[in-house]
């Protein structure tokens, strides 16, 4: 007897849709699966034998062949044990009828007869949409994520007994959850920028970072704030929009992170410890898996300590800062995962953090420090728009103290920043002023005769090279757009020159 | 006997001998190393040694083909070329390598000089000393380290003229980080070693030719240095040759300055303003180009007469005026390129001419 249950497996962050065959054949008992099914399928065996029976069924006493197909496709995952469990009970007639064609099964079963949560549910249920599939069973654990897919049907099956008791008579009983679409994001969990005392020029660059999805260095003793400032950035960011989510949904489901921040909308932060991995940090491994540049799509990777990373590490992040995706290829496959993300990193001045400080002396020699510098590769600082020094904050009287603007009130001028782009960009294959190409800076970064004065005299007086002049052009872009100014001004092109002159000097380039 | 003195020299014989060879160089002209031997019977064992070698070697050994390939050239004690001063000092060095376009000639020469360990105001400081010591026809020697030299070295370059003395051979280039600080005053100015080609940068050579650098000099300014730093040997060498001793003021409680402060202390005068060398040298002045005055801006004017009190950072101007961040930044920027203000570190200065 035979039977074909729909399931799906994962390639990269996307679902393709496997048919999982059943076969009871008279002869000596026993139970295979075939299909190039590693490890973690293999062991499905005696999860759903004990599952069945454990559940109350008998479980046949039958050579049992299950293939997945297609068979030359490498799968891997606890994800098919509840599709094999239903086609063993569907081919042993034990159901009352046969699952349909356009009815699929996702789950994981425990030892007790449950059916569990698995890993990429969301990007498994888009594709299993796609692919023509009317009705999904899955474990009430994977719902909530799944909740805004629409168009297809999600049954939540809490254990193997509860489906073979509804199966026949298609009356499962559950209350679809409600998706708050409109709900306001709640940024307050992520701080304010108004905690946060003094430091302006770093939080000026966060906006003009958040406003045209611009790179930035903060540099700085301990203490500072560097790390304050980057982990509210977000709160600088307008929610993710409908398909923002669903993308970043993706991603974070396949790796098996929770959800809930990303399902309101709250744009995610990674902050990966230095001590990481390259297959970490850009994608990768056995299993292919979305790395941090992954995980921080369409939102904030931030890097601290950044001379303490791996050097060769660091450099795997040219690509995804360019081209705002990754490609990991291996010799069978290549596998694409998007990364387009703002990346903050931040620094100390020198080995022992204290270089220029008002409070504490430094102990590091001036090749300490240089060496210390040089472990940021001059391509790498290319990649970074806003370099900030920051000092220690200052300590006056009480009475003095200055706040800074409300996360709110930043966030309002990004906003305003974000549909000038748009609206400017609506033609174009790109959607922010940091993805610029620089053969067409001439035709949305018209500069002005002064304008042109101004970076001429720039060139001369600070040696600013051709390249760093490109991006000069596109932060000062996007300052113009934070003051709703459609011409780029003298103001704005100072200030670019400002915070990108920063790094320069700080390397002792061009000088 | 050029050769003769670069081969004795680069086995490293005695001063003293080499001195004496070419104090009696018009009598020993011709001689073999035997004869030479018998003149001067005082010589030292190694130096007797290295002469009769340099009979068997003298074929292969080409100290002209050598100073060619390294672009270098030889001066002996008693050419017209050895500078003045030298013969002042303890032991005058026999020979001396010297590599750049720039003359030993009789001009005023300055050394600045500081440890390789800085902080920003020193760097500051050596720069702008060199700047206007060199922009006036002062010569700055300095000893190509890191920190306080580098400063001095690259402000005198772009100004004027400077030297380096190289406490390894001329062929070597330390520290490796100033190849190209090397390069530019090869190109522009002078390097000058009184130790043989290939000779390493043993630690022990550089309080040794710290007294060259005192001695080329009318007087020695020193930057900054604890009290254990190699700066204060060559201030040691600058007394024992009667040269004139400035020393830059810092905070005393900032142990890079203890060295200046303790100079200061003990009589030294500090340096103030560069005036007091030019006046107390009286070296013609070379004219110094006005800027045209400005038009400014009143925010421009008013970040100026913030600035005009002391040294801030931009959050310090954010709290003291009443411009919002993004205007503070350009309107700096803006001060920067017309040359107006500098900035150090975190923070601006107002630039003094």
């Amino acid at each position: 007897m035979l039977t074909t249950i729909h399931s799906c497996t994962l390639r990269g962050i996307e679902g393709v849709r496997i048919r999982v065959e059943v076969n009871l054949s008279n002869g000596l008992p026993g139970f295979s699966i075939v299909g190039l099914a590693d490890a973690s399928i293999k062991e499905a065996k005696e999860r759903v034998r004990i599952c069945i029976q454990n559940s109350g069924f008998p479980f046949p006493a039958k050579k049992i062949v299950v293939n997945l197909a297609p068979a030359n496709l490498k799968k891997t995952g606890t994800h098919f044990d509840f599709s094999i469990a239903v086609g063993i009970l569907a081919a042993a007639e034990q159901l009352g009828k046969m699952p349909a064609q356009t009815d699929a099964f996702l789950g994981e079963c425990s030892l007790n007869g449950e059916i569990r949560g698995i890993r990429g549910c969301l990007p498994m249920v888009l594709s299993l949409k796609q692919s023509g599939a009317s009705r999904v069973f899955l474990s009430p654990y994977n719902l909530k994520e799944c909740a805004m897919v629409e168009g297809i049907d999600l049954i939540p099956v809490a254990s193997l007994k509860e489906f073979v008791d509804h199966f026949q008579n298609d009356s499962f009983q559950f209350v679809h959850p409600s998706i708050d679409k409109a709900e306001q994001i709640q940024y307050s969990v992520l701080g304010d920028f108004s905690d946060i005392q003094g430091q302006r020029e770093a939080i000026r660059a966060m906006q003009i970072a958040a406003a045209g999805h611009h790179n930035a260095l903060m540099i700085g003793g301990p203490g500072v704030g560097k790390t304050m400032i980057a982990k509210r950035l977000p709160t600088l960011l307008p929610g993710l929009s409908e398909m923002e989510r669903i993308s970043v949904m993706k991603i974070h489901s396949v790796a098996g992170l929770p959800l809930d921040e990303i399902v309101k909308g709250i744009p995610p932060v990674r902050m990966p410890h230095h001590t990481i991995t390259r297959a970490a940090l850009v994608g990768g491994g056995n299993r292919v898996m979305p790395g941090e540049v992954s995980l921080a799509h369409q939102g904030v990777l931030f890097l601290d300590e950044l001379p303490e990373f791996d050097r060769h590490t660091l450099e795997l992040l040219r690509e995804p800062i360019e081209e705002a995706r990754i490609r990991i290829s291996r010799s069978a496959e290549s596998i694409e995962f998007p990364a387009k993300f703002i990346l903050i990193a931040a620094m100390n001045p020198c080995p022992c953090g204290h270089y220029g400080s008002r409070y504490h002396a430094c102990t590091c020699s001036e090749r300490e420090r240089k060496r210390y510098l040089e472990r940021i590769s001059g391509p790498l600082r290319d990649r970074m728009d806003l370099f900030v020094e920051m000092e220690e904050p200052l300590f006056e009287s009480s009475g003095q103290r200055v706040k800074a603007d409300s996360s709110a009130n930043l966030r309002s001028r990004v906003c305003l920043a974000m549909d000038r782009q748009r609206e400017r960009y609506q033609d174009a294959d790109f959607s922010s002023n940091s993805e610029l190409p620089s053969q067409e800076l001439s035709k949305y970064c018209q500069l002005s005769s002064d304008c042109l004065r101004l970076m001429d005299q720039a060139n001369r007086r600070l040696h600013i090279s051709m390249r760093s002049m490109v991006r000069i052009q596109r932060i000062a872009r996007t300052i113009a757009d934070l003051d709703d100014e459609s011409q780029i001004k003298e103001a704005h092109l100072l200030e670019a020159i400002h915070f990108k002159q920063n790094g320069n000097r700080y390397w002792g380039d061009g000088e | 006997m050029r050769t003769l003195l670069a081969w004795l020299h680069a086995q490293h014989c005695p001063y003293a001998d080499l001195r004496t060879i070419l104090r009696e160089k018009d009598r020993l002209e011709g001689l073999a190393p035997l004869g030479i031997m018998e003149v001067l019977p005082q010589l030292a064992e190694k130096t007797r040694l290295a002469l009769l070698a340099y009979e068997q070697s003298k074929q292969s050994f080409d100290i002209e083909q050598v100073c060619r390939t390294h672009k270098s050239r030889m001066i002996l004690w008693g050419d017209c070329e050895y500078p003045a001063y030298f013969y002042e000092i303890e032991e005058p060095p026999p020979v001396l390598y010297v590599r750049g376009q720039g003359g030993l000639s009789r001009q005023a020469m300055f050394a600045i000089i500081g440890s390789r360990r800085t902080t920003q105001y020193g760097l500051r400081n050596a720069k702008r000393i060199a700047r206007n010591l060199a922009q006036a026809g002062i010569v700055i020697v300095s000893g190509l380290a890191e920190g306080i030299d580098t400063a001095a070295h690259q402000a005198a370059l772009e100004a004027g003229e400077t030297i380096a003395v190289l406490g390894c051979g001329i062929d070597w280039i330390y520290p490796k980080s100033n190849a190209r600080l090397y390069e530019q005053i090869a190109e522009s100015g002078l390097l000058l070693s009184e130790f043989p080609f290939g000779e390493k940068p043993y630690g022990y050579h550089f309080p040794f030719r710290n007294r060259l650098i005192s001695g080329l000099t009318e007087g020695v300014i020193l930057v900054e240095g604890t009290n254990k730093s190699g700066a204060m040997s060559t201030i040691r060498h600058a007394l024992n040759q009667g040269k004139m001793i400035y020393a830059l003021p810092g905070d005393i409680d900032r142990k890079t300055s203890e060295g200046p402060n303790q100079l200061i202390f003990e009589g030294a005068e500090p340096l103030l303003n560069c005036d007091q060398i030019l006046d107390c040298h009286a070296v013609q002045r070379r004219d110094q180009k006005r800027e045209a005055s400005l038009e400014l801006t009143p925010r421009e004017r008013e970040i100026l007469c913030l600035l005009d009190q002391e040294p801030m950072g931009i959050e310090k101007i954010c709290n003291l005026s009443n411009l919002s961040i993004h205007d503070i930044v350009s309107v700096l920027t803006s001060l920067e390129l017309y040359g107006t203000v500098i900035r150090q570190g975190n923070h601006y200065y107002r630039t003094r001419r």
